[in-house]
């Protein structure tokens, strides 16, 4: 196995002239690709004084220059650190001082002295910049690529370090689950800061492909004429991009039903129907939704049409990712037994930044312990049931909030709900569950009705106690939503 | 209130920046705050303001603040 970036120069060497990036006004081939990056390295060590284990933090915005400078870093042996251009202050200073980059890069570090840069920065410099003759030398593949800083919904962000090992290992189980290929076409317009989106990247480039960078799917006249005049054959999205592809642009994604040869789907909850709608729409596409964490990339897959008795299901373990299901001891559980979703696998990544204790809790032995629970049945068919943490614990019943928005979501007026476990205000049970909702309009509903509705499907102590209204389901960047924040309000 | 300035306002407080940061011309993208998520909030906040309803082919055209000017005036009217 070779690192990703070793893979982009090869590829690059043999197919100089093979467009590797567009974003519709550039256009960047694999050649020039390669020889900005070489660029990109020389800067950062005779400029910013960079060396082999030093780290940087970078805003990743969705540029050609971003792209340059984060496989600059992995061939000069420089971790880099991706945050999301709008990271908060205060959890940026929370990364910066946990780590203590060199070099902070398109982030207005406000409040710190430290060595900073900009995108344009860099662009500026290399137009006068001339390429020395020094080979390069790929990253060995236990470096320390990149560390991810997780969303956290709770407490302090964790980093993740992800080796590049890792990451090359993630890329081809991908690409050799979806079956891209070269030719294909892939826009990109999920955000990079992201690991989704940053393996996104990764495996279309890794691949030889041709990467069109959209800023958002917010633009859906651009995400369509990217699709038309670049003849895009493949795109990942999480299930909140097609809720906005589909509210924005109806059904015309089927138009493209015999160009489009691929969608990777991210893992977060997606309804059934919604599942089902694009299955019917797009028959000739492979629809491959994956269940993951940035611990653990795609640690399994389902395909919609191969696998449509089992859309219920998050799929199987993804090529060369080996799942158990285990109890809180560590021991695997029987075939439809409830238990921690487990993850070996070359993908997993190497453990937290500086987080000893945490590192022992999270494995066991190989395994990475995702804190998901789940059963997994006799066809290896695997069933997410909750997030461990998230499972609402009703007079010691675990009730998982995911099976009671699903019933609840299908209520006439309910747009969107989420479901989190309070403090039972009669001081019984424990915990009870309490029901948000999002609604059309909440004069038209009454939460006795919508009580009484839900009796009929679920179990009593599954069905919520109390319920209030919200404007918007709080959700992270990629969709996965936020029900701890809930807890704590 | 014009609905130009009702629209720069329910942006304004939808994507949380600054006035200044917003004109005609700023598109879908622009600025980071102006992500998917929050298109779709200010969307869904300028319906339920005006009691209006933008259908997909309408909402495809969307592109930059204008566009969204000139797609409520029209349903305004209406």
């Amino acid at each position: 196995m070779k690192s990703i970036v070793e893979q982009i120069f090869i590829y690059a060497k043999e197919n100089p002239q093979k467009e590797a990036l567009k974003d519709g006004k550039d256009v960047m081939t694999y050649g020039e690709l390669i020889d900005r990056i070489r660029i990109d390295k020389i800067i950062l060590s005779k400029w910013y004084h960079l060396n082999a284990n030093d780290s940087l933090i970078i805003a990743a915005d969705k540029q050609m220059s971003f792209i340059t400078i984060y496989f600059a870093c992995h061939i000069l042996g420089v971790t880099v650190l991706p945050i999301a251009p709008d990271t908060n202050d205060k959890r940026f200073q929370l990364i910066y001082h946990k780590v203590q980059p060199k070099l902070v890069i398109g982030f207005d570090a406000k409040g710190i002295e430290c060595q900073k840069a900009s995108l344009g920065d860099f662009e500026n410099a290399a137009e006068n910049m001339v390429l020395d003759n020094d080979l390069v030398e790929f990253p060995d593949l236990s470096n320390v690529a990149d560390i991810m800083f997780t969303t956290g919904t709770t407490g302090e962000p964790k980093g993740v370090q992800l080796t590049q090992r890792n990451l090359a290992a993630a890329a081809r189980n991908i690409n050799t689950f979806i079956g891209n290929k070269s030719t294909d076409v892939e826009m990109l317009a999920l955000p990079v800061s992201h690991s989704f989106g940053l393996g996104r990247m990764r495996c279309a480039l890794s691949n030889g492909q041709t990467l069109v960078l959209l800023g958002s799917f917010a633009n859906m006249k651009k995400f369509f004429r990217f699709i038309d005049e670049f003849h895009v054959t493949g795109y990942g999205m999480v299930p909140a991009s097609w809720a906005m592809i589909k509210k924005l642009s109806g059904l015309k994604i089927k138009e493209y039903a015999s160009q489009l040869r691929y969608i990777e789907i991210g893992s977060s909850p997606m309804p059934m129907e919604e599942k089902r709608t694009l299955t019917e729409n797009l028959p000739n596409t492979r629809i491959c939704m994956h269940y993951g964490l940035t611990e653990a990339s795609r640690s399994a897959f389902i395909e919609f049409h191969e696998q449509y008795d089992y859309l219920d299901t998050v799929g199987k373990q993804s090529p060369n990712m080996f799942i158990e299901i285990r109890d809180e001891d560590g021991i695997k559980v029987s075939n439809g037994i409830e238990g921690e979703i487990c993850v070996r696998g070359e993908a997993v990544f190497s453990g937290y930044y500086e987080m000893p204790d945490e590192n022992k809790k999270s494995f066991w032995g190989e395994y990475f312990r995702t804190g998901d629970w789940g059963t997994m049945d006799d066809d290896g068919y695997i069933r997410l049931v909750s997030r461990k943490k998230e499972l609402i614990n009703v007079g010691g019943k675990k009730v998982s909030p995911i099976e009671v928005e699903e019933v609840l979501a299908k209520i006439e007026g309910v747009k969107d709900c989420v479901c989190v476990g309070v403090s039972d205000p009669e001081k019984v049970l424990g915990e009870v569950v309490k029901a948000y909702i999002v609604a059309d309009d909440p004069s038209c509903i009454s939460f006795d009705e919508v009580k009484k509705k839900l009796m009929h499907s679920l179990e009593d102590y599954k069905v919520p106690m109390l319920y209030e209204f919200i404007d918007a389901v709080p959700k992270t960047s990629s969709g996965k939503v936020q029900r701890l924040s809930l807890k704590k309000s | 209130m014009s609905v130009k300035e009702e629209i720069i306002k329910i942006m304004t407080e939808v994507l949380e920046v600054e006035e200044s940061t917003l004109d005609e011309d700023t598109a879908i993208g622009d600025i980071p705050e102006w992500d998917s998520l929050h298109h779709l909030n200010i969307i869904s906040t300028i319906e339920n303001r005006f009691g209006i309803q933008f259908t997909p082919d309408i909402l495809m055209d969307l592109e930059d603040v204008s566009d969204i000017v000139k797609a409520t005036e029209d349903r305004v009217k209406k």
